[in-house]
């Protein structure tokens, strides 16, 4: 050793140096094994300082290499150029890694050129579809299918399916592509998978419906605004919004309850007369209790003239809307009652059903 | 043909032999591997594979102290050490000759 002290004090910090190098690019270890492996490097990568004159990094190569090689001997994850990103993803390799390696993933990886192709003209029609479906919104495109329309036009749209599915396939058959158009590409077929998993699923969620509930006025809502149709009565898909009760004489009864099979009552649920759009109030009727009775029928109603000017009121205002002219049809009975015990609206103290059996 | 390519698959065999014969620090098994005749051998492999040869437990170690410098780390051959080498010599054995088998029939033909 002829080197005087402050050549030795250099290459001493030239070796601390290479071996912290080292270190940052061990990143992909666990903290406690990367500071064990920098501990050991040190004494060795001195030892090669002090016996060889030339620097460092040719006598060992770069740190990057270094450590490089040093994972691949030690059977660990290289961590090269990751620097500290990789601890994230470590598991996640090992995961890829373990895959690959199935021998499952093989039998798989040789079958998938062969569907390749047909993935290939489904990607092109997809793309048209999704194109219609997107830009034209309604469900006109979605009634077209399986036939894509461009412009709302099947002529427009098939040409033009045709026309992506050849490219498409054209672009598929080019033998590089980069990395990131093959995940892309991956991206979408599952993307269409959730789709058409996301559609059945829909599907099979229409027929659900939504609990019944009361609103402020004692009405029964059943279902939410979406499904108008399920809300209150309706007869041939025509919502009812009244109950006009007459009896065998042809006499309109006023203060009717209406309950259903079960007991339940019986309330109209729209507040919107169906042949005239117009906004139709329902005077609330509440009993002695104060709880609202809301199968009382026929319904105080009135055409509002500001239906949204007033907001909520307890007390409707404008044009009642009169019963319908109704041809009642005589019976043959002849003793039809002549009084009825329908409650009167403002003494009735109970809103009990009667009992279903 | 790249010997260092070559070497991948018998370095632990290399790394445990140098160990058996006399317990060594980093270093001292890099000089002892390349005075053997593998001269390419690189600081960072053998380093690894002491690593992984100690972790999978064919090399227990210790730390002597060492009057210049920092304290070293000897390695020494275990129990399952040497059976691993039992068994790679054995393996290494049998395919030495189905290689030199191949390689002196084609010398045969070539000539």
């Amino acid at each position: 050793m002829t080197t005087t002290m402050s050549d030795e004090a250099t290459d001493r910090t030239a070796a601390q140096r290479y071996v912290e190098e080292v270190g940052q690019h061990l990143a992909g270890l666990p903290d406690d094994e990367r500071a064990e492996v920098v501990d050991d490097l040190r004494a060795h990568v001195q030892e090669v300082a002090d016996a060889d004159e030339r620097p460092l990094e040719e006598v060992l190569g770069s740190p990057a290499e270094f450590a490089a090689e040093l994972l691949a001997a030690a059977g660990l994850e290289p961590a090269v150029g990751l620097g500290r990103a990789a601890p994230r993803f470590a598991r996640a390799r090992q995961l890829v890694t373990s895959v690959n390696e199935h021998r499952w993933t093989g039998a798989v990886r040789s079958f998938v050129p062969e569907l390749l192709p047909a993935w290939w003209v489904l990607r092109g029609y997809i793309a048209v579809v999704a194109i219609s479906l997107m830009t034209e919104g309604d469900g006109r495109a979605v009634a077209r299918l399986p036939f894509p329309t461009i412009f709302g036009s099947v002529v427009v749209g098939v040409p033009v399916a045709i026309g992506a599915i050849v490219a498409s396939v054209r672009l598929g058959r080019r033998p590089s592509l980069s990395r990131r158009w093959k995940l892309l590409d991956v991206a979408l077929a599952i993307a269409l998978v959730a789709v058409v998993f996301n559609v059945r699923h829909e599907a099979s969620r229409t027929y659900v419906y939504a609990p019944t509930t009361y609103d402020e006025f004692g009405r029964l809502n059943q279902g939410n605004g979406d499904a108008g149709y399920l809300n209150g009565l309706s007869q041939d898909g025509v919502p009812i919004t009244n109950l006009y009760v007459y009896d065998a004489d042809g006499k309109l009864l006023a203060g009717v309850l209406v309950y259903d099979q079960d007991g339940r009552p019986v309330v109209v649920g729209d507040a919107v007369d169906p042949n005239t759009g117009m906004v139709v109030t329902h005077a609330p009727v509440f009993d002695a209790n104060g709880a609202p009775i809301p199968n009382l029928y026929p319904q105080d109603q009135r055409v509002q003239d500001d239906p949204y000017g007033t907001g909520t009121t307890s007390v409707s205002s404008g044009e009642p809307v009169p019963p319908p002219a109704v041809v009642v049809p005589r019976t043959t009975t002849t003793t039809s009652p002549t009084t009825t015990t329908a409650p009167a609206t403002t003494t009735t103290t109970t809103t009990k059903a009667p009992a279903p059996n | 043909v790249d010997t260092t390519q070559l070497l991948k698959g018998v370095l632990d065999l290399a790394v445990l032999a140098v160990v058996r014969d006399e317990d060594g620090y980093g270093y001292d098994i890099v000089r002892r591997l390349r005075e053997a005749g593998l001269d390419d051998v690189a600081d960072a492999s053998v380093y690894g594979t002491l690593r992984r040869l100690f972790a999978a437990g064919a090399l227990s170690s210790y730390v002597e102290p060492s009057e210049e410098g920092p304290h070293r780390k000897y390695y020494a051959v275990t129990r399952h050490g040497t059976d691993m080498l039992e068994r790679g010599t054995k393996t290494w054995g049998e395919f030495a000759d189905v290689l030199d088998g191949l390689l002196g029939a084609n010398r045969k033909e070539a000539a």
